[in-house]
């Protein structure tokens, strides 16, 4: 047995208020009988009658002292082994610095050793909650009494490669905390400092050097940027181009140094890893990928000889243009998108994105009106799509001398109260139309045209390769929308294929990852990105100063006799007041 | 004292008692003796030596022989009234009850010419003897009026050895029977002894219903004899039932030894209440 409150101790001393009162009463009265014959006589039979009758007139001390005794033990709240005899919650910092090793034992391995002996420390009927905080917090375990599974999970841990939201984990544990009297909220870390929470401090700083950053050029070259969290030292870079060294350059950094190096790579290469060149305290960080992105495989038709639609056009690197007239056009196969330009066909092709200029029939249902004078400068709508497909365009000197106002679809460019430019988009297949002949306007020859019509073409036909970015572990990953793909999945260095939306959550992998579009009836389409290591946690030289022993035990723990032990206070209390009722 | 008014009822009263009186001097009680009473009791023929006066001449003129007249003689009889004056008699009045009961026998027998002696039976005996006639009420109720109770009196050991008068006589016995060794054996030695004997049972209310509660030390008031009791309805009842043991002994030893039995409350007045309780059981008459 053990007290929760030993200083309810303090409650004997009633023992000797008790005691002191019997001591100090008034004696019993002292009356003169003519003789004791008869009462020796009641006595004796009362003795006969009831053999403890001697201790009756004790016994009220007796009963008070035992409940003087039980209320003390009730202020201590007693507890007996076996039962439940705390709650606690484990939160284990997955940070990438905790994969640092130092002595040839990394922090994250520090930290589950210290937690196994914390758990080899509990009792039968803990219970216990895992989490872990890397950029995202998860429960492992909740509130389990089973330590072998606790085990099991401290087991499975390992470290990422991206940071560690501790404050959300230490938030939900102390939520937790609300509900659970004198819950232990125990930190594994390496940098976290809180006050509020007990914390395990593991590791001790060691020094370590990082790639922060690589890009290579059309031409190859590889630019990589180095820093130095320790001592000075020469940094060996090696690169190497598709699987193959290509390249080894050392640099000389001094303390808290960052600085580039160029390294050479074949031109055209697809993958370019650069790494450092031999061991120190964190590993994770000491290489870096570069995915070349691929050639463009969107096939455009441009109907129509409009220089200016097709040099703007072809801006985009990732656009096969295949010229024809508007009657063959939908003759061709896998057209991506159709580019009318004044002549579009009686049917509109079945599949494929439509951008018709100056029309004169129905685009999906955008309807072009009565041709018109133009009159009234040129402004853009309002929504938020005109804003992004307006984006850096200056229409004040725009001049136009007639034009079609269009009916239906959204409106993205205005004149007066007419639409000039609309777009809609019906079951995944999107249309812009423009109300008026390039020719009747001065703005093929603006530098603003080029710019429309790549924003255009950035609605209609979304560059999923110039748009998809290289990520940071634990963070998301935009995944650019192909609106023709049945099915966007991503290939993780791992090699583990994952499905995705338009967000890829599961990036705790580094390396380089692959993300594939799959369409119905045509080729599968494939762009790549390169995942790294946060950065932010290449610094390993410094750890956190606050940390202490671990006192596990909790207020509330272990299986608490106070409420049996109030309750034969309550019955001792009526056994006094029968006890007084039958003496009175 | 009892008062004068007092005295004066009683000069109607006489103490009854069942046995003539014998072996006493000329007084004026019947007894189994023939003697010189004017009461007639029998004849018989003269024979020399008898007294002439008791001739009867007027049998003898019809007879013409002598017959002599034979009268019931009248004799004294000795009282002893034994008064209880240990110390429990002292409590609750009941002392009080007894002198006055002692005054009104010795009184009565006093005044049926009989000789009275009392005795105070206390730590120490005490006797006033040899009492006759109205001086004698007078020298008996000066000694009661002198004698304070006290000290512890065991009736068993007492009683055997009082120097009672020899011969016959009537015991009348004050006490509140509180005596450690009983009280037959004592009530036995007085019949023994040829006593005509009477108990009168003297107790107070508060020993018929005693009011204690709680822790008490008890104290006896005749030996100094203290103890702790925790007195509730239990003890109580407890006490009553020992009471009630006392006194249905003593009735029942006392009809068994034809014995007259009277229990009487030291909140009686003497003169009223003991004296109806005392004719009621035909102590008087």
């Amino acid at each position: 047995m053990r007290f929760l409150f030993p200083a309810g101790a303090w409650g004997f001393a009633a023992l000797a208020v008790i005691t002191a009162l019997y001591l100090l009463r008034r004696r019993s009265e002292s009356v003169t009988v003519p003789s004791l014959l008869l009462w020796q006589r009641a006595a004796a039979e009362q003795q006969a009658m009831k053999p403890f009758q001697k201790l009756k007139k004790n016994i009220l001390f007796f009963i008070q002292i035992a409940l003087a005794i039980l209320l003390a033990l009730a202020l201590m709240r007693p507890a007996v082994s076996g039962g439940v005899q705390g709650e606690t919650v484990l939160i284990f910092d997955l940070s990438a610095s905790m994969q640092a090793e130092e002595n040839g034992v990394s922090r994250m391995e520090q930290a589950k050793r210290r937690a196994e002996a914390l758990v080899d420390g509990m009792r039968e009927g803990d219970r216990v909650t895992v989490l872990t905080a890397g950029t995202r917090v998860n429960t492992l375990l909740s509130r389990s009494e089973d330590l072998s599974r606790v085990r099991a999970a401290l087991g499975g841990l390992r470290a990422g490669y991206g940071g560690a939201d501790l404050d959300a984990a230490v938030s939900l544990a102390q939520a937790m905390a609300r509900d659970t009297d004198g819950l232990n909220i125990v930190v594994f870390s390496d940098t976290y400092e809180s006050r509020d929470v007990q914390i395990v401090r593991v590791g001790s700083g060691s020094d370590n050097r990082a790639l922060l950053s690589l890009t290579v050029g059309e031409d190859g070259r590889a630019f990589a940027r180095v820093a130095n969290y320790g001592a000075d030292a020469v940094v060996t870079l090696e690169c190497e181009a598709d699987g193959e060294l290509c390249d080894i350059t050392a640099i000389s950094l001094s303390e808290g140094e960052t600085a580039s190096a160029v390294l050479s790579a074949p031109a055209g290469a697809q993958t370019v890893r650069v790494s450092i060149a031999g061991a120190d305290a964190l590993a994770a960080d000491n290489e870096r990928w570069y995915a070349a992105r691929e050639a463009g495989a969107y096939r455009v038709a441009l109907c129509g000889e409009n220089v200016f639609l097709e040099k703007a056009a072809a801006l985009r690197s990732d656009i096969t243009l295949l010229r024809a007239s508007a009657g063959e056009a939908a003759a061709l196969e896998d057209i991506d998108l159709y580019i009318f330009d004044g002549e579009t066909p009686e049917t509109l092709p079945e599949s494929g994105m439509l951008l018709c200029v100056g029309c004169d029939r129905p685009i999906l249902d955008i309807t072009p009106g009565e041709s018109k004078d133009a009159k009234n400068p040129l402004r853009a709508g309002v929504s938020e799509k005109a804003r992004l497909l307006t984006e850096n365009l200056l229409l004040e000197d725009v001049a136009l001398r007639a034009y079609r106002p269009l009916d239906g679809g959204e409106a993205i460019l205005r004149l007066g109260g007419d639409t000039l430019l609309a777009v809609t988009e019906q079951a995944g297949r999107r249309a812009a139309v423009l109300g008026f002949d390039l020719h009747d306007s001065n703005l093929p020859m603006k530098g603003d045209f080029p710019v429309l019509i790549q924003n255009l073409l950035a609605w209609l036909l979304p560059d999923t390769r110039q748009a998809l970015r290289d990520g940071t572990c634990g963070r998301e990953v935009h995944i650019p929308a192909d609106s023709r793909a049945e099915s966007v999945s991503v290939v993780l260095p791992s090699g583990r294929t994952v499905g995705t939306g338009e967000t890829l959550e599961d990036t705790e992998e580094q390396g380089v990852c692959t993300v594939r579009y799959a369409y119905s009836g045509r080729p599968t389409r494939t762009a790549r990105f390169a995942l790294h290591m946060d950065s932010a946690e290449s610094d390993v030289r410094d750890v956190g100063s606050v940390s202490g022993n671990v006192m596990l035990g909790g207020k509330t723990a272990g299986r608490e006799l106070t409420p049996w032990v109030l309750l034969a206070c309550l019955v001792l209390l009526l056994l006094e007041w029968e006890v007084s009722r039958r003496v009175a | 004292m009892l008062s004068g008014a007092f005295l004066r009822r009683l000069d109607a009263l006489r103490l009854s008692m069942r046995s003539p009186a014998q072996g006493g001097a000329g007084g004026l009680r019947r007894s189994r003796a023939l003697g010189t009473s004017v009461e007639f009791s029998d004849f018989r023929e003269y024979a020399p030596g008898d007294d002439l006066r008791r001739l009867d001449w007027n049998a003898y003129a019809r007879f013409d022989r002598l017959f002599l007249k034979l009268f019931m003689e009248e004799q004294e009889t000795q009282v002893n009234i034994l008064a209880d004056a240990s110390a429990s008699m002292r409590e609750h009045g009941k002392w009080e009850l007894a002198r006055g009961l002692a005054e009104l026998f010795a009184y009565l027998a006093l005044r049926g010419g009989d000789r009275v002696a009392v005795y105070a039976l206390g730590g120490e005996t005490a006797r006033a003897e040899g009492l006759s006639g109205r001086a004698g009420y007078m020298r008996a109720a000066e000694f009661l009026e002198g004698i304070r109770p006290a000290g512890e009196v065991r009736l068993c050991e007492t009683l055997p050895r009082l120097p009672l008068r020899p011969g016959r006589g009537v015991s009348l016995l004050i006490t509140d029977l509180m005596s450690p060794d009983g009280y037959e054996n004592a009530l036995r030695s007085l019949q023994y002894r040829k006593q005509e004997t009477t108990l009168l049972h003297v107790l107070s209310p508060w020993e018929m219903q005693p009011e204690l509660d709680g822790m008490v030390r008890l104290i006896d008031s005749e030996t100094g004899e203290e103890r702790e009791l925790l007195i509730g309805g239990s003890m109580l009842e407890s006490y009553r039932r020992a009471l009630d043991g006392l006194l249905r002994g003593a009735e029942k030893f006392c009809c068994g030894r034809e014995i007259p039995y009277l229990r009487l409350l030291s909140d009686m007045d003497v003169e009223s209440e003991a004296l109806r309780a005392l004719a009621r059981a035909g102590m008087i008459g």
